[in-house]
Protein backbone atom coordinates (compact mmCIF):
# COMPACT_ATOMS: atom_id res chain seq x y z
CA UNK A 1 0.00 0.00 0.00
CA UNK A 2 1.30 3.60 -0.95
CA UNK A 3 1.72 5.55 1.77
CA UNK A 4 2.52 9.49 1.82
CA UNK A 5 5.38 9.54 4.53
CA UNK A 6 7.13 6.38 2.57
CA UNK A 7 7.10 8.48 -0.32
CA UNK A 8 8.17 11.97 0.55
CA UNK A 9 11.14 9.67 2.16
CA UNK A 10 11.99 8.79 -1.79
CA UNK A 11 11.74 12.23 -2.57
CA UNK A 12 13.88 13.21 0.73
CA UNK A 13 16.52 10.64 -0.56
CA UNK A 14 17.21 12.90 -3.44
CA UNK A 15 17.70 15.77 -1.60
CA UNK A 16 20.99 17.25 -0.28
CA UNK A 17 19.45 20.74 1.42
CA UNK A 18 19.57 22.53 4.85
CA UNK A 19 16.90 21.04 7.14
CA UNK A 20 14.65 24.22 7.09
CA UNK A 21 14.18 24.41 3.28
CA UNK A 22 13.92 20.53 3.60
CA UNK A 23 11.58 20.51 5.40
CA UNK A 24 9.22 23.17 3.86
CA UNK A 25 10.16 21.25 0.19
CA UNK A 26 8.57 17.90 2.19
CA UNK A 27 5.23 20.19 3.87
CA UNK A 28 5.10 21.66 0.46
CA UNK A 29 4.69 18.25 -1.15
CA UNK A 30 2.88 16.59 1.62
CA UNK A 31 0.09 19.31 1.81
CA UNK A 32 -0.29 18.43 -2.31
CA UNK A 33 -0.63 14.64 -2.01
CA UNK A 34 -3.26 15.31 1.05
CA UNK A 35 -5.28 18.03 -1.13
CA UNK A 36 -5.12 15.26 -3.74
CA UNK A 37 -5.88 11.90 -2.12
CA UNK A 38 -8.70 14.39 -0.58
CA UNK A 39 -10.18 15.21 -3.99
CA UNK A 40 -10.26 11.84 -5.33
CA UNK A 41 -11.68 10.59 -2.29
CA UNK A 42 -14.78 13.04 -2.32
CA UNK A 43 -15.87 11.09 -5.58
CA UNK A 44 -16.35 7.88 -3.89
CA UNK A 45 -13.17 6.35 -4.14
CA UNK A 46 -11.04 4.29 -1.31
CA UNK A 47 -8.45 5.83 0.68
CA UNK A 48 -6.16 3.04 -0.67
CA UNK A 49 -7.18 3.88 -4.15
CA UNK A 50 -7.10 7.31 -4.16
CA UNK A 51 -3.46 7.55 -2.39
CA UNK A 52 -2.12 5.23 -5.48
CA UNK A 53 -4.08 7.72 -7.66
CA UNK A 54 -2.45 10.86 -6.36
CA UNK A 55 1.34 9.56 -5.92
CA UNK A 56 0.89 8.36 -9.66
CA UNK A 57 -0.22 11.68 -10.88
CA UNK A 58 2.15 13.35 -9.12
CA UNK A 59 5.17 11.38 -10.65
CA UNK A 60 8.46 9.50 -9.32
CA UNK A 61 9.52 10.13 -6.23
CA UNK A 62 13.20 9.85 -7.58
CA UNK A 63 12.28 12.05 -10.80
CA UNK A 64 10.52 14.63 -8.48
CA UNK A 65 13.33 14.49 -5.68
CA UNK A 66 15.94 14.81 -8.00
CA UNK A 67 14.84 17.49 -10.00
CA UNK A 68 14.44 19.91 -6.30
CA UNK A 69 17.89 18.88 -5.96
CA UNK A 70 18.48 20.56 -9.03
CA UNK A 71 16.23 23.64 -8.89
CA UNK A 72 17.81 24.52 -5.42
CA UNK A 73 21.52 23.58 -6.54
CA UNK A 74 24.05 26.64 -5.76
CA UNK A 75 21.01 28.08 -3.79
CA UNK A 76 22.50 27.14 -0.59
CA UNK A 77 25.76 27.71 -1.66
CA UNK A 78 25.58 31.27 -2.47
CA UNK A 79 23.95 31.92 1.14
CA UNK A 80 27.02 29.70 2.70
CA UNK A 81 29.88 31.70 0.93
CA UNK A 82 27.80 35.30 1.93
CA UNK A 83 27.60 33.82 5.63
CA UNK A 84 30.75 33.08 5.92
CA UNK A 85 32.57 35.65 4.26
CA UNK A 86 30.37 38.42 6.04
CA UNK A 87 31.95 37.88 9.35
CA UNK A 88 35.88 38.28 7.99
CA UNK A 89 34.94 41.20 5.88
CA UNK A 90 33.15 42.81 9.19
CA UNK A 91 35.87 41.51 11.50
CA UNK A 92 38.37 43.45 9.28
CA UNK A 93 36.66 46.53 8.77
CA UNK A 94 35.74 46.74 12.66
CA UNK A 95 39.66 46.27 13.03
CA UNK A 96 40.04 49.65 10.88
CA UNK A 97 37.63 51.72 12.74
CA UNK A 98 38.21 50.16 16.43
CA UNK A 99 42.16 50.96 16.15
CA UNK A 100 44.12 53.78 15.64
CA UNK A 101 46.72 53.68 13.50
CA UNK A 102 49.38 53.16 16.05
CA UNK A 103 47.47 50.11 17.13
CA UNK A 104 46.31 51.20 19.91
CA UNK A 105 42.21 50.58 20.75
CA UNK A 106 40.23 53.84 20.63
CA UNK A 107 37.94 53.15 23.10
CA UNK A 108 33.90 52.32 23.09
CA UNK A 109 33.25 56.31 23.24
CA UNK A 110 35.37 57.44 20.39
CA UNK A 111 33.78 54.33 18.26
CA UNK A 112 30.10 54.86 18.97
CA UNK A 113 30.13 58.29 17.71
CA UNK A 114 31.64 57.19 14.90
CA UNK A 115 29.29 57.36 11.67
CA UNK A 116 31.06 55.04 9.70
CA UNK A 117 30.56 52.54 13.20
CA UNK A 118 27.07 52.68 12.59
CA UNK A 119 26.97 52.44 9.20
CA UNK A 120 29.05 49.28 9.43
CA UNK A 121 26.29 48.05 11.99
CA UNK A 122 23.53 48.34 9.52
CA UNK A 123 25.91 47.05 6.56
CA UNK A 124 25.71 43.70 9.22
CA UNK A 125 21.69 43.70 9.81
CA UNK A 126 20.75 44.54 6.67
CA UNK A 127 23.20 42.73 4.10
CA UNK A 128 22.77 39.38 5.11
CA UNK A 129 18.44 40.24 5.68
CA UNK A 130 18.53 40.74 2.11
CA UNK A 131 20.53 38.76 0.86
CA UNK A 132 20.38 35.74 2.92
CA UNK A 133 17.20 33.03 2.41
CA UNK A 134 16.73 32.96 6.16
CA UNK A 135 16.23 36.02 8.59
CA UNK A 136 17.90 34.32 11.76
CA UNK A 137 21.68 33.89 9.49
CA UNK A 138 20.96 38.04 10.03
CA UNK A 139 20.65 38.40 13.69
CA UNK A 140 23.76 35.63 14.05
CA UNK A 141 25.78 38.29 11.46
CA UNK A 142 24.46 40.98 14.19
CA UNK A 143 25.43 39.35 16.80
CA UNK A 144 28.99 38.54 15.64
CA UNK A 145 29.22 42.08 14.78
CA UNK A 146 29.07 43.15 18.23
CA UNK A 147 30.86 40.24 19.87
CA UNK A 148 33.59 41.61 17.50
CA UNK A 149 33.33 45.24 18.57
CA UNK A 150 32.96 44.63 22.31
CA UNK A 151 36.06 41.96 21.47
CA UNK A 152 38.08 44.69 19.71
CA UNK A 153 37.21 47.85 21.96
CA UNK A 154 37.59 46.43 25.49
CA UNK A 155 40.41 43.86 24.89
CA UNK A 156 43.13 45.59 25.32
CA UNK A 157 45.19 42.60 24.35
CA UNK A 158 43.99 42.03 21.04
CA UNK A 159 46.42 43.64 18.83
CA UNK A 160 46.75 42.50 14.67
CA UNK B 1 1.00 12.81 -25.25
CA UNK B 2 3.07 13.28 -28.26
CA UNK B 3 6.90 14.51 -28.24
CA UNK B 4 5.40 17.87 -29.75
CA UNK B 5 3.11 18.40 -27.14
CA UNK B 6 5.79 17.55 -24.60
CA UNK B 7 8.61 19.75 -25.73
CA UNK B 8 5.66 22.67 -26.13
CA UNK B 9 4.85 22.18 -22.37
CA UNK B 10 8.77 21.88 -21.48
CA UNK B 11 9.48 25.29 -23.46
CA UNK B 12 6.37 26.91 -21.84
CA UNK B 13 5.80 25.98 -18.55
CA UNK B 14 7.73 29.19 -17.48
CA UNK B 15 5.30 31.30 -19.29
CA UNK B 16 2.08 29.75 -18.57
CA UNK B 17 2.95 29.88 -14.72
CA UNK B 18 3.43 33.43 -15.31
CA UNK B 19 0.58 34.26 -16.82
CA UNK B 20 -1.63 32.61 -14.67
CA UNK B 21 -0.22 34.26 -11.70
CA UNK B 22 -0.49 37.43 -13.98
CA UNK B 23 -4.35 37.09 -14.18
CA UNK B 24 -4.93 35.74 -10.72
CA UNK B 25 -5.72 38.69 -7.69
CA UNK B 26 -5.07 35.69 -5.17
CA UNK B 27 -1.74 34.23 -4.45
CA UNK B 28 -1.92 30.60 -5.61
CA UNK B 29 0.02 27.23 -4.30
CA UNK B 30 1.08 24.34 -6.51
CA UNK B 31 -1.97 22.16 -6.23
CA UNK B 32 -4.28 25.43 -7.38
CA UNK B 33 -1.60 26.32 -10.31
CA UNK B 34 -1.41 22.81 -11.73
CA UNK B 35 -5.59 22.43 -11.98
CA UNK B 36 -5.75 25.82 -13.30
CA UNK B 37 -3.45 24.85 -15.91
CA UNK B 38 -4.74 21.83 -16.64
CA UNK B 39 -8.95 23.39 -16.52
CA UNK B 40 -6.90 26.74 -19.14
CA UNK B 41 -5.34 24.17 -21.37
CA UNK B 42 -8.80 21.87 -21.70
CA UNK B 43 -6.61 19.05 -20.37
CA UNK B 44 -4.06 19.85 -23.16
CA UNK B 45 -1.23 21.07 -20.38
CA UNK B 46 -1.17 18.15 -18.65
CA UNK B 47 2.30 16.72 -16.63
CA UNK B 48 3.52 15.15 -14.02
CA UNK B 49 2.27 17.11 -10.50
CA UNK B 50 5.13 16.73 -8.52
CA UNK B 51 7.16 18.65 -11.41
CA UNK B 52 5.77 22.15 -10.78
CA UNK B 53 7.46 22.59 -7.72
CA UNK B 54 11.21 22.34 -9.01
CA UNK B 55 10.35 24.97 -11.42
CA UNK B 56 8.10 27.13 -9.11
CA UNK B 57 10.99 27.52 -6.41
CA UNK B 58 13.39 27.75 -9.33
CA UNK B 59 11.48 30.46 -10.56
CA UNK B 60 11.55 32.25 -7.01
CA UNK B 61 14.81 31.92 -7.20
CA UNK B 62 15.18 33.95 -10.22
CA UNK B 63 13.51 36.69 -8.08
CA UNK B 64 10.04 36.60 -10.80
CA UNK B 65 8.06 34.87 -8.14
CA UNK B 66 8.00 35.55 -4.39
CA UNK B 67 6.21 32.92 -1.96
CA UNK B 68 4.83 32.95 1.67
CA UNK B 69 3.52 30.52 3.99
CA UNK B 70 -0.34 30.97 4.90
CA UNK B 71 -1.21 28.89 8.06
CA UNK B 72 0.57 28.48 11.60
CA UNK B 73 3.45 26.23 11.86
CA UNK B 74 1.83 22.84 13.23
CA UNK B 75 -0.94 23.31 11.20
CA UNK B 76 -1.62 22.71 7.45
CA UNK B 77 -0.16 25.27 6.10
CA UNK B 78 0.09 26.25 2.19
CA UNK B 79 3.08 27.81 0.83
CA UNK B 80 1.45 30.58 -1.72
CA UNK B 81 3.16 31.86 -4.66
CA UNK B 82 2.69 35.71 -6.17
CA UNK B 83 4.38 37.03 -9.19
CA UNK B 84 7.00 40.35 -8.65
CA UNK B 85 7.29 43.13 -10.94
CA UNK B 86 10.52 40.93 -12.40
CA UNK B 87 8.01 38.51 -13.25
CA UNK B 88 6.05 40.81 -14.81
CA UNK B 89 8.89 41.96 -16.87
CA UNK B 90 9.60 38.80 -18.09
CA UNK B 91 6.55 37.70 -18.95
CA UNK B 92 5.80 40.93 -21.11
CA UNK B 93 9.03 39.66 -22.74
CA UNK B 94 8.06 35.71 -23.07
CA UNK B 95 4.56 36.97 -25.03
CA UNK B 96 6.04 39.36 -27.15
CA UNK B 97 8.54 36.46 -28.15
CA UNK B 98 5.97 33.95 -28.56
CA UNK B 99 3.73 36.24 -30.64
CA UNK B 100 6.64 36.36 -32.98
CA UNK B 101 7.44 32.73 -32.67
CA UNK B 102 3.87 32.23 -33.70
CA UNK B 103 3.90 34.41 -36.27
CA UNK B 104 6.52 33.26 -38.10
CA UNK B 105 5.65 29.21 -38.01
CA UNK B 106 2.26 30.04 -38.84
CA UNK B 107 3.58 31.65 -41.94
CA UNK B 108 6.18 29.00 -42.83
CA UNK B 109 3.50 26.60 -42.31
CA UNK B 110 1.01 28.57 -44.33
CA UNK B 111 -1.76 28.53 -41.19
CA UNK B 112 -3.67 31.79 -41.82
CA UNK B 113 -4.21 33.73 -38.47
CA UNK B 114 -7.80 33.03 -36.84
CA UNK B 115 -10.03 36.47 -37.32
CA UNK B 116 -10.84 37.07 -33.65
Amino acid sequence: MVDIEDFLRQIQAELDLDRETEQEVLEEIRAHLEESVAEVMAAGVSREEALAQAVARFGLGQDVGQALQTAHAGWATADAVIAAGLPVVLALVLRWLVFAPDGTAIGWRQVLVRPAFWAVALAALLVPLLKLARWHYALVSWGFFWFMTVIFALGEAVRW
Amino acid sequence: MSSVQQQMRKGTTTVVILKLLADTPEPMYGYQIIRHLEERSGGYFEFKEGLIYPRLHQLEREGLLRSRWLGEPGTRRRKVYTITEAGHRRLKEELAQWRSLSATLNQMLGIAPESS
